[in-house]
């Protein structure tokens, strides 16, 4: 019986076996799986999935478009970077910046990981560090800080009472809330990046052997 | 060099990049409408993100089960089975009377003030990134919803309880701010005193705690635990007598009071909320 399933199933993908060669075929696998994984992730980080702890969210989209930028090809690397950030602008306030922001690291990570940095824990840990703490950090200025040292330009009263409230506030804010959220995400980077590389490693040979070429990184990864 | 910045992949980046930025300026042009390649995702993912928020919800509901004891979990999956039999007539049948329920508790606002139309929403998720209370809603402006709508939560006895406003609309979603959102200010007044008191707000201490406030009192104004404060109608953001809350404590301040004022909708567990697109 399940040698006649198999032999079915078989028959059936003869078709498209002989119009997409092996390589392509893994190839649509790895951008199939890996949207997925991109879709599965904004919407563990906005229904949320993930467990909000005392007030605190993470934010896995962006440790996964950097895995996704160490891992994968340059230019599909790119566009999931560009996918992630209109994913996480359909749920939040502001102009598109997310998905200027994920594209820009995306690409940046791309080049960094081809042209000069080697592909090993310790840059990985850097790059995720670096793109984090720059997106958390810059959303806790222009939400908070900004409007701490210029109050009334944003319709608030300049006075002494009011700068020291929206003081308070902001660093509160960078205590409770930011630098928490910075950690949480930092500590889901390496699952995110587990699932990425044994997505690449199955369904690409030839970023397996970029990954694997390395001594280094054969070691490290 | 060139030839770097003649490579595919950077010239993709400046061309993703372009466009990205293009639809950025749109939305700021907009004010206040996502930028046509954000509703054009949005399309996709804000019915699957509905439902990825339902199926999470049904998730929690089944978890609560796992802290019972071994006879309670035995009935309960014997339960489950005779309810898997009629599921598909139950399933019906609850919807329509949810339906029922929800829009018999806007009765009583509706019957208040005819002139009120309301969009029906659900919200499906939160914005991770923002530390006070965003919401997102599965209804856009094809909905009617437009930016600056009040959101509210409803009681068949007191009417609508203020939960925030729409500060951003997609085709199919909008972004709600809630009044725990420092950045919402609500003119409100005193039930007990019919005096137009002040602005609700909120601060990142309160807001933690699920608290608004209402600083910069008088000394003089009437104000004690238990008031309850409504919207006052001045600056035209919001209609007048929507609930906001309950004044749980007052402070004495150097010159002035605050009051602090628990929230009457119940931000952590918000499901089904009104938005108010005309009034």
């Amino acid at each position: 019986m399940k040698a006649s399933g198999a032999g079915l199933f078989s028959a059936a993908i003869q078709p498209i076996r002989r119009v997409v060669g092996v390589q392509k075929r893994k190839k649509y696998l790895r951008r199939a799986l890996l949207g997925a994984l991109v879709l599965l992730t904004a919407m563990a980080q906005h229904v949320p999935w993930l467990p909000v702890v005392s007030g605190v969210y993470a934010l896995p989209l962006l440790p996964l478009v950097i895995s996704i930028a160490a891992l994968d090809q340059d230019i599909s690397a790119i566009f999931f970077g560009a996918f992630a950030g209109l994913l996480w602008d359909c749920n939040t306030v502001g102009f598109g910046w997310n998905s200027l922001y994920l594209t820009t690291v995306a690409f940046a990570v791309a080049m960094l990981m081809r042209y000069v940095l080697n592909r090993n824990r310790l840059s990985l840990a850097l790059l995720h560090l670096l793109a984090v703490s720059i997106y958390i950090l810059q959303r806790w200025f222009l939400d908070y800080l900004l409007l701490a040292l210029r109050p009334a330009a944003f319709g608030w009263l300049d006075t002494a009472a009011s700068r020291q409230l929206l003081r308070e506030q902001a660093l509160r804010v960078l205590l409770r809330s930011a630098l928490p959220s910075l950690l949480y995400t930092l500590l889901l980077a390496p699952l995110l990046y587990a699932l990425v590389l044994l997505i690449v490693r199955r369904t690409s040979r030839k970023q397996r052997r970029l990954i694997e070429g390395n001594p280094v990184a054969l070691q490290n990864i | 060099m060139k030839r770097f910045i003649r490579s595919a992949p950077v010239r993709l980046f400046a061309a993703l990049l372009i466009a990205l930025s293009l639809g950025s300026l749109l939305s700021l042009a907009l004010r206040g409408n996502h930028s046509p390649l954000t509703s054009a995702v949005g399309l996709i993912t804000t019915p699957l993100q509905g439902l990825s928020a339902s199926l999470s919800r049904s998730l929690q509901d089944v978890a609560a089960h796992f802290k019972s004891s071994t006879v309670l979990q035995a009935q309960l999956a014997k339960k489950e089975e005779e309810i898997r039999a009629l599921r598909q007539r139950v399933v019906d049948y609850d919807n329509l009377k949810k339906d029922n329920a929800l829009y018999e508790k806007f009765l009583g606002l509706k019957e208040k003030n005819p002139d009120y139309q309301f969009a029906r929403a659900t919200v499906i998720g939160t914005d991770a990134a923002r530390y006070f209370g965003s919401l997102i809603l599965n209804r856009g402006s094809l909905s009617g919803i437009a930016v600056n709508n009040p959101v509210i939560f409803g009681n068949a006895v007191d009417g609508g309880y203020l939960v925030g406003i729409v500060t951003k609309v997609a085709p199919t979603s909008a972004t709600v701010e809630t009044i725990l959102n420092p950045n919402v200010n609500v003119s409100i007044y005193d039930t007990k005193s019919s005096e137009t008191i002040g602005v609700a707000t909120s601060t990142a201490e309160w807001a933690e705690q699920g608290y608004c406030v209402v600083s910069q009192l008088e000394r003089s104004t009437f104000i004690d635990r238990g008031d309850l404060l409504c919207t006052s109608g001045l600056g035209g953001l919001y209609p007048k007598d929507l609930i906001v809350g309950t004044v749980v404590e007052t402070r004495d301040e150097a010159a002035s009071v605050t009051a602090v004022v628990a929230p009457a909708a119940d931000m952590e567990h918000l499901r089904d909320v009104f938005v108010l697109i005309a009034w």
